[in-house]
């Protein structure tokens, strides 16, 4: 990668925020500020774990891991409906619900449910996540 | 050798495809189910990849419930509050279900909540009749799915062997996530451990298809095929 990175990472994580993904930006940042740890050696004693912080590539290369990986369960769910098909007539949704007893003394409904609503260009996102992973894979 | 240019151009359409902003909406605990699906889809992979056959009930509405509702947190298998979806399989004469997000009693007695299981069919019928919580004793399969997480501590691994120690005789117990973690690969790596499969996604089918010939084999295995 090229001395570059600190802008492009900058450019990544003003990208989100401009996008709504505010909180994805946010733990990026997080993550990034934490540093990482690694073993150094002091004269005279074992080896100690010292903290240190990213260099620009490290730090984009967990900013763009954290990316895809914040975007690929889209591709995650697309995947798994096409093996439920295969086993069903049709498929319209999938849904999480939450469960309960009957009479509770707080009803279910507010609960939260999750439902993904089908989105075009998965198939394309798909290959365009592929294609980053194995840059990153030769970065 | 990749480009930072190349990188950033990737980056660039990613971003600009609009399934990735609305992928990027997601919470952690929706990320967290979304993945447990895939696990599950892929253990039906590996059933159907062993020539087993699978239908997928709902247990108020039977074959192919639509929509397929999964549990949006840990829940009982004989629930019927919602019309809970579980996958019916069989393989070679054995018949088992893969179910999601189910609470089992461990042999201390504690209620455990296993992502992804497998657990003989004929039990569960009698679980689902009489509305009891189903033990450990024909719990064949415990997997843990653990969404991406910059931090993955080995305390998970820990957890999950704590909690398989729970379950009794397991034919298949099995950690995967789509993160990466050299701490848990090592923790992973004693013998008796539960298998680990990181990195565990679509856009690794290398890796999905190393996890879903495991789990064939393993079930041929447990399900005397030959």
């Amino acid at each position: 990668m090229a001395e570059n990175t600190q802008q492009a990472l900058d450019e990544l994580l003003n990208r989100l925020r401009r996008n709504n993904a505010q909180s994805v930006a946010d733990e990026i940042a997080r993550v990034v500020a934490r540093g990482t740890t690694e073993e150094i050696e002091i004269k005279g004693a074992a080896k100690e774990l010292s903290q240190r912080p990213l260099d620009p590539d490290e730090a984009f290369r967990v900013a763009v891991e954290m990316l895809v990986a914040s975007i690929e369960p889209i591709v995650m769910k697309n995947h798994a409906m096409k093996v439920i098909e295969e086993n069903m007539d049709t498929v319209t949704s999938i849904e999480w619900r939450q469960d309960f007893v009957e009479k509770s003394p707080i009803a279910p409904e507010g609960y939260e449910e999750i439902s993904i609503p089908d989105s075009e260009g998965v198939e394309d996102l798909e290959k365009d996540l592929k294609k980053l992973v194995k840059l990153m894979g030769e970065a | 050798m990749a480009t930072y240019k190349e990188l950033q151009d990737a980056v660039e359409k990613v971003l600009s495809n609009p399934a990735a902003r609305s992928s990027l909406q997601f919470n952690s605990a929706t990320r967290e189910r979304v993945f447990e699906v895939y696990v599950f889809s892929l253990l039906i992979r590996a059933v159907k990849q062993a020539k087993g056959n699978v239908v997928i009930k709902g247990i108020n509405s039977g074959d192919n419930p639509n929509p397929i509702v999964f549990r949006g947190s840990p829940g009982h298998m004989s629930s019927r509050s919602q019309d809970f979806a579980y996958a019916e399989c069989s393989l070679n004469g054995k018949e088992f279900e893969i179910h999601l997000g189910v609470q089992y009693v461990g042999t201390s007695k504690a209620l455990h909540e296993v992502d992804v299981s497998i657990f003989d069919h004929d039990r569960a019928e009698q679980i689902r009749a009489e509305g009891i919580l189903p033990s450990t004793r024909n719990l064949r399969v415990a997997i843990e799915c653990k969404f991406y997480d910059s931090n993955l501590g080995v305390t998970l691994g820990r957890t999950f062997v704590g909690l398989i120690s729970d379950l009794g005789g397991l034919k298949i117990k099995s950690f995967t996530s789509n993160g990466r973690s050299a701490g848990l690969a090592d923790y992973f790596s004693k013998s008796d451990r539960p298998n680990p499969f990181f990195a565990l996604s679509p856009l690794r089918p290398a890796v999905a298809d190393r996890f879903v010939h495991s789990i064939e084999q393993d079930l041929r295995k447990w399900c005397s095929v030959y």
